[in-house]
């Protein structure tokens, strides 16, 4: 079997997976998984610019607001309903704006790099929840049953396979194809540039590597992601509120980042998944509580297990092999 | 004759904005000079002091004690709530993540925000909260065809009272001197003979001190609510940068100009009161990187 075809079947199997636990769940374990899976869409992006070039965001939740704004601005202002023209335009809008944004923030480095990417985020938080003519304030957008190609609706029963949601079914198939997009990312000679870059700035450079160039790239990517999550966002949730670009959800995005270790999808994936189940059960039973909870667990996390998720489980299938091998 | 009533208003809008605003960053700026660490949880040490002062006013208060007492109740809650932060997160989990990446720090003490903040709910509960007796014990002033109610004048007169302490203890003081040295470096105090992880605990306390402070002073203003802390440490953040990281006297300029620009605007543009701050700091991170009062990015 060639490299393709092991790559290929890879990600057939994933999706096939995913499409099980779609017939076999109910609607609201579909919600959770959907919004997991929204959610590691950022991660991923936060993944390549944490991991791979060292900068640490403080503003994904900007790129997050930017879709999810894009698609509802354009019902409010333009009238569109056909979802595949808003996904491109969601899509379109974030990438400009991250190519924007980006050229300020990649010219700084560590804490300013936060720091900028912060003040985007609070900036656009601003103007969503001042100009409430335009925005809705704090209360938001709705945003209405929209349609692909003017007969699927983006939620809704109209599968007829099992449980299958309309919703969950959208999201599955484009984390797929962007799960495909973001792998060839990493192993693109632009990743390798930006892991040059980290390991030893001064060397790259006297190498001919421009690393301005390769963090625009992997900052436009990150905001794509997020701006296209944002976007599914609209559709799965069928409103948006300013708190999408405040500075607590971008800490978020890089909190669960770091929980799954910060450095493979996998863990990212993985991350997403554990916080958004962890936060709707405990929002179920301690109302107030979540935080406490999660603050907790990160905290032990951290303190003793600094690679995050991804660390604990190479550490226990290293030591299951170890065991198998003795036996 | 003149309408000097806006002038007035921003003049004392300005006052008051900035001993706020000081009070927060010159504290966290303190902590990530001397520790190297930006605390993300500053802003909820902040409702700390102001939620336990409210706890002790109204024991003053049902203990029959008079109204002029709660002002000295304000302060001892401020104080108490900053020296328990102080010495119980520096060496119980702060000590343990010095050698850690930048984001892992970040991340503990935005933990620690997430953890301190449900606590809050669950000891004080997340009804908001109101005492406002030493507010309304002192009546107004008229300045200028304004009213001001006068506890806003207590507020100033003590914060700035703070701040120029905190100004004659790292100045003056050989404490001072010995945060300077370890801010400077850490290696050759050791050498010295500098006991760091002391002045870590004092450093941090002494930061923590000054927000719960500020928390305590303003509380009689304010409607608690959990997660009200959430907004200033983000304009603590803008303060920090602007007046150039680590650097204490910075951030004094820093909150002097942030709420002077957060006054005026108010009175030209409204909505873009908040933004305003974000877009200073956006500039000085872009042309000052330093801060505004070092040199321009050569």
């Amino acid at each position: 079997m060639t490299a393709t075809t092991t790559l290929l079947l890879k990600y057939f199997l994933s999706y096939a997976c995913l499409l099980v636990v779609g017939f076999l769940t109910t609607r609201h374990i579909q919600f959770i998984l959907a919004l997991a899976l929204i959610y590691s869409l950022v991660v991923i992006g936060l993944v390549i610019l944490i991991g791979y070039a060292g900068l640490v965001s403080f503003g994904q939740g900007a790129f997050y607001a930017i879709g999810g704004y894009s698609v509802g601005l354009m019902i409010k202002y333009f009238g569109i309903q056909n979802a595949e023209i808003l996904l491109i335009l969601g899509i379109l809008t974030s990438t400009v704006m991250s190519l924007v944004i980006g050229l300020a923030c990649t010219r700084t480095r560590r804490i300013a790099f936060a720091m900028i990417t912060l003040a985007f985020g609070m900036i656009i938080y601003t103007i969503l929840l001042k100009f409430y003519r335009f925005t809705g304030g704090t209360d938001g957008l709705r945003i209405p049953l929209l349609k692909f190609g003017g007969v699927f609706p983006v939620r809704g029963y109209s599968l007829s396979l099992f449980n299958l949601t309309n919703e969950y079914f959208i999201i599955i198939t484009v984390f797929i194809f962007i799960l495909f997009l973001s792998e060839r990312f990493i192993h693109s000679p632009i990743s390798y540039t930006l892991r040059a870059i980290k390991d030893a700035e001064v060397k790259a450079v006297s190498l001919g590597i421009s690393p301005a160039k390769a963090y625009l790239i992997a900052f436009i990517y990150a905001g794509f992601l997020a701006g296209l999550a944002g976007t599914l966002y609209a559709f799965l949730n069928a409103h948006i509120d300013p708190n999408m670009t405040y500075w607590t959800t971008s800490a978020e995005f890089v909190f669960i980042t770091i929980l799954g270790g910060g450095s493979g999808i996998p863990g990212a994936i993985f991350a997403s998944i554990l916080f958004l189940f962890l936060k709707t059960y405990l929002l179920a039973y301690t109302a107030y509580y979540w935080q406490f909870a999660i603050g907790i667990i990160f905290l032990l996390i951290i303190l003793l297990a600094p690679s995050g998720l991804t660390g604990i489980i190479d550490k226990i299938t290293r030591s299951l092999k170890k065991a198998l091998t003795k036996s | 004759m003149l309408d000097s009533t806006p002038v007035t208003m921003l003049a004392m809008n300005t006052l008051i904005y900035t001993v706020i605003l000081a009070l927060i960053s010159v504290g966290l700026n303190m902590i990530l000079g001397i520790l190297r660490i930006l605390n993300v949880a500053h802003g909820v040490f902040m409702a700390v002091g102001a939620y336990l002062s409210i706890t002790l006013v109204r024991f003053f208060l049902s203990s029959r004690l008079p109204v002029a007492t709660t002002y000295l109740a304000l302060i001892l809650a401020g104080l108490i709530a900053g020296v328990l932060i102080g010495f119980i997160i520096e060496p119980a989990i702060l000590r343990r993540i010095y050698s850690r990446i930048e984001v892992h720090q970040l991340l503990v003490t935005f933990a620690l925000m997430l953890i301190i903040e449900d606590l809050i709910k669950f000891i004080w509960g997340p009804q908001s909260q109101i005492v406002t007796e030493p507010y309304l014990y002192l009546g107004v002033l008229n300045i200028g065809g304004l009213s001001y109610p006068l506890y806003y004048l207590f507020l100033m007169a003590v914060g700035y009272l703070i701040l120029l302490l905190t100004y004659l203890i790292l100045n003056h003081t050989k404490l001072g001197k010995i945060f300077l040295a370890t801010a400077y470096d850490r290696e050759i105090s050791v050498a010295l003979g500098i006991d760091v992880k002391k002045v870590y605990t004092y450093a941090f306390t002494l930061g923590a001190t000054l927000t719960t402070l500020g928390g305590a002073l303003m509380s009689p203003t304010l409607s608690l609510q959990p997660g009200f802390s959430t907004d200033y440490i983000v304009l603590a953040f803008a303060v920090v940068v602007v007046g150039g990281l680590g650097d204490v006297k910075g951030a004094f300029i820093a909150s002097l100009l942030m709420a002077f620009a957060r006054a005026l605007i108010v009175i030209v543009i409204p909505e873009l009161e908040l933004a305003t701050v974000f877009i200073i700091m956006l500039f000085t991170i872009l042309l000052r990187p330093e801060g505004i009062l070092k040199g321009r990015k050569t």
